[in-house]
């Protein structure tokens, strides 16, 4: 078969044809000049994706100096490593968590697995929460009237002190007692 | 020594490589070296004198134009050819739709077979009988594995198969074709006694 097909190819092969072959050079020599522009602006293009590099260079340069400056004026790095993240770093580096206190109820009667300390805390909680509150709640009161009440409360003391109500008093009473 | 006998003395690659820097005359060489090849391509292709001619023009300029993407130690026939093949493929597309826009310019298979009794003098011809029985990418095939003596790799770049592809269609296309070819076979031995018997002998599959 290759014998045969090839041989009938042979014999219908055309000539070569020169006038084709001049057509072709002429366009040849007509498109390489712009061939040849088109080389240059390849090049310039090489060029500008060089620029571009740079450029790319430049912004990841300045990112990267903010970043040393900001964590340098804050004394590390600028992101706040959340709760989270460090219960992550934690897992990762093996530091286990505490494991949850278990507490069975039965009847009235607690069985406490967990140590006195946590239990002092949970029962001491309502009353310290109170003082904390009676706490705010004074410098609340002692900051509402900017010191005037406690001025005034002095006023009206040195003013008791100096005004002779006892003795009023003791009239009064003497009045009363004498029949 | 010329300059043009220097350039006869260089590979296609090494003429590629002088052309990507400007040598115009390079790339003069090389289209004479495949003007045959590729207007035979085309020209069983296509089956129009006139069209192939063109259509070789047209393959050498687009070569020309994108010589720039041809890679450093690849083959300049299977590109050349590649590029050839495009060109083709797009024609037959412009073709087939200006003929279905138009209804006036001539279809594939009559530019290809032509009409009437010209049909039937082609027919009688051992490739028009192997185009008309294959598909026009077993066509390719073919023509390029027993024409251009390819191989099935350099096929398959130019077709954009893989080599397994291209072998299957090339079996494929034989079995086709070995009912069609028995009758050519007696013609050929009458035609040409002596000196085919190399040939003959090549024929047992």
């Amino acid at each position: 078969m290759a014998g045969l097909l090839a041989a009938a190819a042979q014999e219908e092969r055309p000539e070569f044809s020169q006038e084709l072959h001049q057509r072709i050079l002429r366009q040849v020599a007509r498109i390489g000049a712009v061939g040849a522009d088109r080389t240059a602006r390849r090049l310039s293009s090489r060029q500008r994706w060089r620029v571009r590099l740079a450029l790319a260079g430049c912004a990841v340069a300045v990112v990267l100096a903010v970043l040393a400056v900001t964590s340098a004026r804050h004394g590390g790095f600028p992101f706040r490593v959340g709760p989270k993240t460090e219960q992550v770093a934690n897992r990762m580096s093996g530091q286990t968590e505490n494991p949850p206190e278990a507490v069975i109820h039965g009847n009235s009667r607690e069985i406490g697995l967990f140590p006195d300390r946590s239990l002092a805390v949970i029962v001491s909680t309502p009353d310290r929460t109170v003082q904390q509150l009676q706490t705010q709640l004074t410098q609340l009161e002692s900051g509402r009237w900017a010191g005037l009440d406690r001025d005034l409360l002095i006023a009206s003391e040195m003013l008791k002190n100096q005004l002779p109500l006892n003795l009023v008093a003791q009239i009064r009473t003497g009045e009363q007692r004498t029949p | 020594m010329s300059g043009d006998e220097s350039l006869r003395l260089l590979t296609d690659e090494e003429l590629v490589q002088r052309a990507k820097r400007g040598c115009t005359r390079s790339f003069g060489e090389l289209a004479h070296r495949y003007q045959v090849p590729i207007r035979h391509f085309l020209q069983r292709k296509y089956g129009v004198h006139q069209d192939a001619e063109d259509l070789t023009q047209e393959t050498f300029l687009r070569a020309f134009k994108k010589l720039w993407s041809f890679r450093e130690g690849a083959e300049f026939r299977p590109w050349i050819f590649t590029v050839a093949y495009r060109v083709a493929l797009n024609v037959l597309r412009r073709r087939q739709w200006q003929s279905l826009t138009e209804g006036s310019v001539p279809t594939v298979q009559q530019a290809r077979y032509g009409t009437g009794m010209e049909n039937e003098e082609q027919r009688d011809r051992l490739w028009d009988r192997v185009q008309s029985v294959l598909t026009p990418l077993q066509f390719t095939v073919v023509w390029l594995f027993y024409v251009e003596q390819m191989s099935a790799r350099e096929i398959g770049v130019i077709v954009r198969k893989s080599e397994g592809a291209v072998k299957t269609i090339l079996c494929r296309a034989r079995k086709i074709l070995l009912p069609h070819l028995q009758e050519f076979t007696a013609t050929f031995e009458d035609r040409e006694e002596q000196p085919s018997r190399q040939v003959n002998n090549r024929w047992a599959l």
